[in-house]
């Protein structure tokens, strides 16, 4: 594959594991540590680790890499100082040539923000936040396990809007146990009513080693019905086109140009570097994985010493991600944009299972673009498991 | 040469899992034909899977020294013999190459149905039965009741028997003295014209085929032209001798000698058990008697599974059967599963062991169908046309009438299980013969079965009914008419010839029932809803279905973590590499296995 390290700019992801109490179905990197002293001895090891990979991005360069997105998630970044989200932006901007019209997103969870975190984060140079509501109705948040009330994600968003905030990501899930339709609907008319220019919405999974995995298994509850899951998929894509925000991927809506761009970079084989405990990074056509355990993430004294593995991408890993990760997006992949990476021509490779999945309904092919139909939305990995 | 009569030749008989295989160790131990060190458990049981099931499948025998307490040194052929139901025909002959047999009762368990069946066998050859009582040393033996039991049941005096523990090492030497003074020695004209049973045989990668014979009349060397009077072929002697347990090169066997004869023979098939060894320059008048071809009573089809090659599994089993004369195979094709092979088996047990040998030792992964059982079908014309296969059987309007193999089963329970027993027989189309109490506590019921209801899974259920404590023995006594049908299994809409099956029409809409609903459990939902449906001719017997899914994504990107996406992908494609297409249907392999598990609910 031709890389586009070099012309094209990184994504800077910087992942904060902790959290105020873990929720039911979260199985990513997450610690419930609150102390401000780990905090900080976090904050200063991405730094450290930045620091430690700059040779490794600008691959040899005396020049900065260039970045256009910085991405700060969690775990719940919202939880610490907002002062060492200063201290890491800061850093980012010495370690990185930032264009200027970076896209710089922080997550945050409710119930742990106030307006005077947003005006620092404002100040620190973020320009887009993206709110962890799940629900506005308590019995879900509750069986979620999340700690907030529906009241503390609007004070949140109006905090952030008042900092001066447009760019604002409202996270929903559903397909919850005992989640009706109608609270659903509900949770999207509360989401829209706050005007965000993007939602996204997730079908709940049930992860192994998950309380919600636990209590699956001893059959304590039951996974949501296939057919009300989908109904409610279909209903929110509805509901969100309605409100101007349009699907531009299996579980994001947007306001036309207000996509994720970082997010995008994800699923359009474009280079990221991950900082922090577990995440992960693809530069230089390779793969990367922090080690996810914090006790060796904070001792390691090289950037090294961090990592959990590094895979060489094949050419055949290129082209298979390219067109997993890149029909997850409605506007498919271009076929034409596949030679020219490859070198080598889609029909010839995958014609076989390609005319099978349109021969299902699944996909469809469009001029030069082939993407899922929307039954193919819905199966997926269905399509994707093809490919690999 | 030894004089005969410092020779005993002696088998130990018993019920599985009463010691036999352990006892013959300390035999071994004890005479010193193996040094403890060297000991494997087991010593004769040399294929892994019998140590693991701990059953004999094929034969050992051993040549022992023993000095007895009268101060001379004796020669002890110790033949060992196979201990399932499948088998019996193989006991028997190497019963017949015996005077003599240990029959070893288990003194916590008594008598059991296959204690009985040896000792009818042992009879029949009028060997000199030395009852030996064992697991002495288990605080719940009860010698006096087990001896009482032989008493009784057998009418053999048990006044003198041995109370052993093999597993201990306790009374070994009272067995060895009682071999000796009870086991007649052997008879037979050392000048006379050969006559040598074979009583079983092996492939040698080395020397061929291995023939395990004893020797009544006459002697045998190498450079011998020898005939084996069944088939009526002739082969050169290259070596013989006999093991201790190791092999040993000898100048000459001759009458009352156990040993073994090599002859550059291809086959196990050409040296078949029973089969009488004669010179082919003066060969004797008649053959030993009892010869009987190997007669395979169960059969099911052995496919390469998705992704084995068929070359793969040809080898496998043509080297499978150069060692298992019982064994029979011809090519076969079937619609769904392509090419593969129609296997015949002695019986379910044998069939059992034969495919796991196939998928462990040599590795294979192989998709079996539902056994079945060799039909009589009497066409309309008169004719008759044995069918095992239900995807030959005639057009229903050529078919005059159709007749079962019907057995004759032993079954020994404790008495609390009669009531469980006898349903489980009658839901089996069994017809009780008669019944006896063989102690207070057991009983014997004699049933006339169906053999093919007793192939499915009966043995798994008289186990489980009983929680282990039954024992069943069953042989073959006539055909009989029976109303048979064949029960086909469709998928979505399309028969696969693989799933059908030939059963009794009472049992038709049982057993679809439990098929459809099975399948279901197995077959993954897909873009549609598969309709499983079990019929006879074109009437749907029973039906379910599996609905279509609706959703099937990763909904989060897990920040940039494509690893753990791809292999969640790659799970799923290695899931879908695992199926059989059947149609646009994808069923997973296991479910031709599964179809034919026992279920205590169904």
């Amino acid at each position: 594959m031709k890389t586009s390290d070099e012309s094209s700019p990184i994504g800077v992801y910087i992942h904060i594991p902790f959290c105020a109490h873990k929720c039911r179905y979260c199985d990513f990197t997450s610690f419930p540590i609150g102390d401000a002293g780990t905090h900080l001895a976090y904050i200063m090891q991405v730094i450290h680790e930045m620091r430690a990979k700059r040779p490794l991005l600008s691959g040899g360069s005396a020049r900065a890499p260039e970045a256009d997105t910085v991405y700060i998630g969690g775990g719940t970044p919202s939880l610490i100082e907002a002062g060492f989200v200063t201290e890491l932006l800061d850093a980012v901007y010495a370690g990185f040539r930032v264009s200027d019209d970076a896209e710089i997103t922080i997550e945050v969870n409710p119930g742990t923000t106030d307006a005077e975190k947003f005006r620092r984060y404002f100040a620190a140079g973020v320009n887009r936040v993206s709110v962890g509501a799940q629900s506005f109705h308590a019995g879900t948040l509750g069986f979620l396990g999340r700690i907030h009330r529906p009241e503390e994600t609007l004070r949140c968003v109006w905090d952030a809007r008042d900092a001066g905030f447009d760019d604002i990501n409202i996270d929903l899930i559903f397909g919850v146990p005992g989640q009706s339709l109608s609270d659903w609907a509900g949770d999207l008319a509360a989401a829209a009513a706050l005007d965000p220019a993007h939602v996204s919405f997730y079908s709940l999974q049930i992860e192994e080693g998950t309380p919600l995995f636990e209590d699956f298994v001893c059959g304590a509850i039951d996974a949501a019905d296939d057919i009300l899951d989908r109904r409610m998929y279909h209903f929110a894509k509805e509901r969100l086109a309605a409100r101007g925000l349009c699907q531009y991927e299996i579980s994001n809506s947007a306001k036309p140009g207000k996509a994720s761009r970082h997010n995008l970079k994800y699923w359009s084989m474009e280079p990221y570097a991950g900082f922090g405990v577990g995440a992960h990074s693809y530069f230089g056509g390779r793969r990367f994985s922090n080690t996810s355990e914090l006790a060796c993430y904070l001792s390691a004294e090289s950037g090294v010493a961090m990592m959990d593995w590094t895979h060489k991408n094949t050419l055949s890993d290129d082209m298979s991600e390219f067109i997993f990760l890149g029909l997850r997006r409605t506007a498919g992949i271009e076929l034409s944009r596949f030679r020219a990476h490859f070198g080598r021509d889609f029909w010839e490779i995958y014609g076989e299972e390609t005319e099978k999945l349109i021969g299902r309904g699944l996909l469809e092919k469009i001029g030069d673009v082939l993407r899922l139909t929307a039954l193919g939305l819905d199966l997926a990995n269905n399509v994707f498991s093809e490919y690999v | 040469m030894t004089l005969q009569d410092k020779i005993r030749n002696f088998s130990i008989i018993a019920h599985i899992d009463h010691g036999k295989s352990t006892l013959a160790d300390r035999i071994l131990e004890f005479t010193g034909a193996v040094g403890t060190r060297e000991m494997r458990e087991q010593f004769l049981d040399n294929m892994d899977l019998e140590r693991e099931r701990g059953i004999t499948i094929k034969l050992q025998t051993s040549r022992l020294v023993y000095r007895a307490d009268d101060g001379k040194d004796y020669v002890l052929n110790l033949i060992d013999t196979p201990g399932h139901v499948d088998f019996t025909y193989e006991v028997s002959r190497s019963l017949a190459a015996c005077e003599g047999a240990v029959l070893v009762v288990d003194a916590t368990q008594g008598v059991e149905a296959q204690t009985l069946a040896n000792v009818y066998l042992a009879m029949n050859e009028e060997l000199e039965i030395l009852p030996v009582l064992n697991k002495i040393d288990l605080a719940s033996a009860e010698p006096e009741r087990v001896k009482a039991e032989i008493e009784d049941l057998i009418g053999l005096d048990t006044e003198n028997a041995p109370l052993i523990s093999a597993k201990e090492g306790i009374g070994i030497k009272d067995v060895l003295e009682d071999v000796v003074k009870h086991v007649p020695p052997p008879g037979g004209d050392p000048d006379g014209r050969l006559k040598a049973l074979i009583f079983d045989s092996y492939y040698d990668n080395y020397r061929g085929v291995v023939i395990y014979a004893r020797v009544f009349d006459g002697s045998v060397r190498k450079g011998d032209m020898i005939r084996l009077m069944n088939t009526g072929r002739d082969y050169e002697v290259t070596d013989v001798g006999y093991y201790a347990p190791m092999p040993v090169d000898t100048d000459i066997l001759t009458a009352g000698d156990v040993g073994f004869i090599s002859a550059s023979i291809k086959h196990v098939a050409d040296a078949r058990v029973g089969d009488t060894v004669t010179l082919a320059a003066a060969p004797a008048d008649a053959p030993l008697k009892g010869y009987k071809k190997a007669q395979p009573m169960v059969f099911c089809g052995v496919y390469p599974a998705e992704g084995e090659k068929y070359e793969s599994v040809k080898d496998a089993i043509e080297k499978l059967q150069v060692n298992d004369a019982a064994f029979q195979f011809e090519p076969e094709t079937s619609t769904a599963l392509g090419y593969g092979f129609r296997c015949g088996f002695l019986g379910l047990l044998h069939m059992e062991i034969i495919v796991e040998r196939l998928e462990r030792e040599f590795g294979l992964s192989i998709i079996t169908t539902s056994p079945s059982v060799i039909y009589r079908v009497v066409m309309a014309d008169g004719g008759v046309e044995m069918i095992q296969n239900p995807s030959n059987l005639p057009e229903l309007d050529e078919i005059g009438h159709i007749e079962e193999p019907i057995v004759k089963a032993d079954i020994m329970i404790p008495k609390e299980y009669v009531g469980a027993i006898m349903d489980l027989c009658q839901d089996r189309r069994g017809t009780m013969l008669h019944m006896e109490y063989v102690t207070e506590s057991r009983v014997l019921l004699h049933y006339e079965l169906p053999l093919n209801e007793v192939i499915y899974d009966f043995f798994d259920a008289l186990k489980s009914k009983t929680r282990g404590y039954g024992s069943l023995d069953y042989e073959f006594v006539r055909y009989q008419e029976s109303k048979i049908v064949k029960l086909d299994i469709l998928l979505n809409k399309e028969q696969v010839d693989a799933f059908s099956m030939l059963v009794h029409e009472s049992k038709a809409y049982f057993r679809g029932k439990f098929v459809t609903e099975k399948l279901k459990e197995i077959i993954p939902r897909h873009q549609f809803e598969v309709p499983i449906q079990a019929s006879i001719g074109q009437k749907v017997i029973a039906r379910s279905t599996v609905k279509a899914y609706r959703k099937d994504v990763i909904a989060k990107c897990y920040g940039g973590d494509i690893s753990r996406k791809r292999k969640l992908l790659e799970k799923q494609k290695e899931g879908k590499k695992r199926m059989r297409q059947f149609g646009s249907v994808e069923v997973p392999q296991e479910a031709f296995t599964a179809v034919l598990k026992y279920d205590e609910n169904k």
